[in-house]
């Protein structure tokens, strides 16, 4: 690996860490902080969810998949900016996008894109015309299903080169 | 425990309640001089304990174009067959448009409005017009949720969650204030204030199936009479004919609102017949509440009601879909407790309800003693015998407002008073005792004692022997307070604070008691097996009780002034105010 | 006799002898160090969660909660059952339920076991100043109004803070004014006959306001008494962008 290359993959993976972090903290927030009684562990509280709270892990879906997305692009905007610098730099980072384990990280970014944009829309839907709660739950369930759609026969088209 | 010495507090105006009554007490205070410093005391959330939150009729004022303040008097007087204080029924009668208008334009209640803009007037039992105000079945809610906001406002002083204890005096016998304890953290205050206003409301959570909020244990009452205040017909307790009957369950006497028996709903015992047929061949189901709640009582009691001790209600009739529009909140309450109003039959059993009786006012709310205010249920004379449905909340509101305006006026010129350090001393004692104590009672089984005391003896019917096994009970039951011990801390311990309602709600109860032993006749909410007529000649008297020199309630009699209608309809002097 | 059959079938009422009991193990949030946490209490049926409570007051008379009217209008019994925030008198205990966890709600600090201090709740009910003030354009508002049809849908809050509890938001900001604050100005903004709406539309706007809630649509789930705190919300975002 090139020094280039060094560096691009170290850039991510602390983007990762960093991601998984806020994941962590804001999963850990809507679940304990906002509880001063909680002597309950707060994984087996996950685990107590039922649909009916669908829409709280859409909240938090919604952030973490904002911040991956965000982070993602500023580490994009710079390796698609090194074209500007040198194109056999530019080139170098690049082929790395072809690798099976950048494949697969493309796939999950996919799915965050997807949700966060359909969620997105459902919220705006949300605020320009009274739905009804329930209605609201319904339409969560209609983004999940269309991003695991779309992003599964996404990820079949990206992944098949490495997968044959 | 108690920390000595107590914290110190100072106030103009000590009100003691936040229900209806407290809380325009408070608000007229605040407007009559924005300057006064007024203190809410409350053993519940402020503006959420009580019952006119609970109000679900609605509010009698005679608005309508036919209707008149004589008509609306006559129906107060004549439902409470003649026992009312004619004075205080009159004062309500007139008050009770203005305070509609001022809930409605100065604090914002939204009530129910017909499509030409006139407040919509829906007919309620026992009344000559169509005079009851409402919003849909959340009357209560509403006027209680706008009040609430209001005393934010004015910016009231608030001792949520404190419990009042009782009256202080200073060495010459001046009123000086009150001893207060704080439920949630458990310490205890001296409340100094130039007016205390009592505004706690009834005592009725004392039977075993009763339908008030938990905090109307009689405190008001209770110290009222420790003060040596003269007490009305005591023996005059309501019962609602419809309380849920749900097993064991608390929601055992929740009120099915007496809408349902208006729009046709029928009683039936366990055998399928419809006892109300004998009671009242008439007026059947829509009968007055005092006749419905013995008919009812007496199938129960001789076998013929359902295996649980209720009878059943049935409105089924008018079809699921008319029931759902109109009683959307009593159908869901059935549905609650696995019964369901709008496809059959519900289980209800007569539920304790309101209290006529009480500390005898003026109407300013003025007691005997200098600086002593009472409003509200705690108030006696204004009903009589029984109320009438959305008579209630408008007692609290109109004499509230009254004792707001007389507190304000009274302060003006009312010094304070260094209470006596020994009454605080006493009163403190008292208070603690349950918690120092390492042995003893629990409350609960007294409460639960008294509770059945009072409804098997004390209760729709009433007898000699019955009343006098009663008053034994309760001076045992007396007796025993004594031996609470209640585990715990101090803090935000319910089961200490149930040990002191029970001291308040044995006081009471004596007064009742005894009033009811005195009255040897059956007069509206009254009943005695053993004089079961209502008898004018000898009985058009009030029962006064008091504090006897030994500490026992003494009871006397006195005649009702008929001031403004007699017996028979003759009308005295009905002016127009 | 007809009319009892009927009733068994529906309520199946039961002989007071025989009436079914439910064992529950209730596990109550405790805050003094030692104190019981598990409880098994025997309730005949109908039964609902404050039946449990003063069931388990039975076993352990220090246990601390509160209640006030059994009939979901003083909002003071509110606890969260299973991790859900709703009020103990309106949350039945079916036959079939063995177990049940009782915390007190989220998003407060505790006073005592179940007992919680509420004054967060009510000092962003403070805010959004809360009281009707006289002065608006019109004195009264018939029925079949529109700005009365704008009040009603808010009204009859009980003020029980289950829709605090439910809100990923008040407990990461301080500073939001919550669902139960926002839906009381909704019905004093919608309302004509008010004077002070723009002020109130002002606050409800700011720092802390209606811009902050997320949609999770967790008020409205939790409301005990069917109301839609987040559609209340969501209107004040609308009326505020446009005045």
């Amino acid at each position: 690996m090139s020094a280039l290359q060094t560096a691009f993959a170290a850039a991510l993976s602390v983007i990762l860490v960093l991601l998984t972090a806020f994941t962590t903290f804001t999963v850990r927030s809507a679940i304990v902080a906002r509880d001063s009684a909680a002597r309950t562990g707060w994984i087996s509280r996950i685990g107590r969810a039922s649909d009916r709270d669908t829409q709280r892990w859409a909240f938090v879906a919604h952030r973490t998949t904002g911040v991956a997305v965000f982070a993602f692009l500023l580490l994009h905007v710079l390796d698609v900016g090194l074209y500007a610098i040198s194109p056999s730099w530019f080139d170098d980072v690049h082929t790395l996008y072809s690798t099976a384990a950048l494949r697969v990280f493309e796939c999950f970014l996919l799915y965050a894109i997807l949700f966060h944009t359909l969620n997105g829309l459902r919220l705006i839907a949300l605020d320009l015309v009274d739905i009804r709660n329930a209605t609201a739950r319904h339409l969560l369930s209609l983004c999940i299903v269309v991003t695991l759609l779309l992003g599964t026969a996404a990820a079949v088209v990206i992944l098949w080169p490495v997968a044959t | 425990m108690p920390e000595w010495p107590p914290e110190w507090l100072e106030t103009d105006i000590a009100i003691v309640g936040s229900g209806g009554a407290g809380l325009m007490c408070a608000l007229h205070a605040a407007t009559a001089d924005p300057e006064l410093k007024i203190t809410i005391v409350s053993k519940g959330a402020v503006g959420r304990s009580g019952c006119t939150r609970m109000v679900q009729g609605g509010f009698n004022a005679a608005l309508g174009a036919e209707d008149s303040l004589e008509a609306h008097f006559r129906d107060t007087i004549e439902g409470g067959q003649y026992l009312n204080d004619q004075e205080l029924a009159w004062t309500l009668v007139c008050d009770a448009p203005g305070v509609i208008d001022e809930l409605e334009t100065r604090f914002g209640c939204l009530f129910d409005r017909t499509e030409g803009g006139a407040i919509d007037l829906k007919p309620f039992g026992g009344q000559s017009f169509d005079r009851t105000v409402h919003r849909a079945d959340q009357t209560g809610l509403e006027i209680m949720g706008r009040l609430r906001d209001q005393v934010l406002r004015i910016g009231a002083h608030e001792l949520e969650d404190w419990r009042a204890l009782d009256l202080l005096f200073d060495v010459h016998g001046e009123l000086s204030g009150l001893t207060v304890l704080d439920t949630q953290s458990g310490h205890a205050a001296v409340l100094l204030a130039r007016a205390v206003v009592i505004a706690t409301g009834g005592s009725a959570t004392m039977y075993r199936i009763a339908a008030p909020a938990r905090e109307k244990t009689g405190d008001g009452m209770a110290m009222c009479y420790r003060a040596g205040l003269p007490f009305r017909d005591m023996e005059m307790l309501q019962f609602h004919p419809t309380g849920l009957v749900a097993g064991d369950s608390a929601l055992t006497g929740s009120v099915l609102e007496e809408g349902l028996r208006g729009a046709g709903a029928h009683l039936y015992n366990r055998f399928g017949e419809r006892y109300m047929e004998r009671a009242d061949p008439i007026r059947l189901e829509r009968s007055t509440r005092d006749v419905v709640a013995r008919a009812s009582y007496t199938e129960i009691v001789e076998g013929r009601g359902t295996p649980s001790g209720g009878v059943l209600l049935d409105i089924s009739h008018l079809g699921a879909d008319e029931i759902r529009r109109r009683f959307s909140g009593m159908a869901a309450r059935t549905l609650l407790v696995g019964a369901d109003l709008t496809t059959g039959p519900v289980e209800v059993s007569p539920t304790a309800h309101f209290h006529m009786g009480g500390v005898v006012i003026d109407q300013d709310c003025v007691t005997e003693i200098d600086g002593l205010l009472v409003a509200g249920e705690d108030a006696g004379g204004t009903h009589g015998a029984n109320r009438l449905g959305g008579n209630g909340v408008a007692e609290s509101t109109v004499y509230g407002a009254r004792a707001g305006d007389t507190a304000a006026a009274l302060v003006r010129d009312r010094a304070l008073y260094l209470p006596d350090d020994r009454l605080v001393a006493d009163s403190l004692d008292q208070a603690y005792a349950p918690l120092r104590r390492s042995t003893g009672l629990t409350p609960f089984e007294l409460t639960d004692r008294l509770k059945h005391v009072m409804w098997t003896h004390c209760g729709v019917v009433r007898s000699r022997g019955g009343l006098l096994q009663a008053r034994e009970e309760l001076s045992d039951l007396a007796s025993q307070l004594t031996r609470i011990a209640v585990p715990g801390p101090k803090e935000a311990n319910p089961a200490w604070q149930q040990s002191l309602d029970l001291a308040s709600q044995i006081t009471v109860a004596r007064l009742i008691v005894e009033s009811a032993l005195e009255r040897e006749e059956s007069r509206g909410a009254h009943f005695r097996s053993d004089h079961p007529e209502r008898d004018d000649d000898r009985w058009l008297r009030a029962v006064i009780a008091e504090r006897g020199p030994d500490g026992n309630p003494s009871i006397g009699t006195r005649d009702v002034e008929f001031t403004r209608l007699a017996p028979g309809g003759r009308a005295v002097a009905c002016e127009t105010a | 006799m007809a009319v009892l059959e009927r009733s068994r079938r529906q309520t199946n009422i039961e002989t007071a002898g025989d009436a079914p009991a439910t064992t529950v193990r209730l596990t109550i949030a405790r805050s003094d160090a030692g104190a019981v946490r598990e409880f098994r209490v025997a309730l005949t049926q109908p039964a609902v969660v404050l039946d449990a409570l003063l069931a388990g007051q039975r076993l352990d008379p220090s246990l601390g909660f509160r209640y006030s009217c059994r009939v979901a209008m003083c909002g003071t019994c509110a606890v969260r059952v299973n991790g859900r925030p709703t009020l103990a008198c309106q949350q039945p205990i079916t036959p079939d339920t063995d177990e049940l966890l009782l915390e007190p709600l989220a998003g407060f600090a505790v006073v005592r076991d179940l007992v919680v201090d509420t004054s967060p709740f009510w000092n962003a009910w403070r805010r959004v100043v809360p009281w009707f003030m006289p002065g608006g354009p019109r004195e009264a508002l018939p029925a079949g109004d529109a700005s009365r049809a704008e009040v009603e849908r808010g009204l009859d809050c009980i003020a029980c803070g289950a829709c605090w509890s439910a809100c990923d938001v008040v407990v990461t900001n301080a500073g939001y004014l919550g669902p139960a604050a926002l839906n009381r100005a909704l019905t004093l903004v919608a309302d004509e006959r008010d004077g002070a709406r723009a002020e109130r539309l002002r606050v409800a706007g700011q720092q802390g306001g209606v811009t902050h809630c997320h949609s999770i649509l967790g008020c409205t789930a939790a409301c005990p008494k069917g109301l839609d705190p987040s559609a209340s919300i969501r209107r004040l975002r609308r009326w505020s962008l446009v005045a």
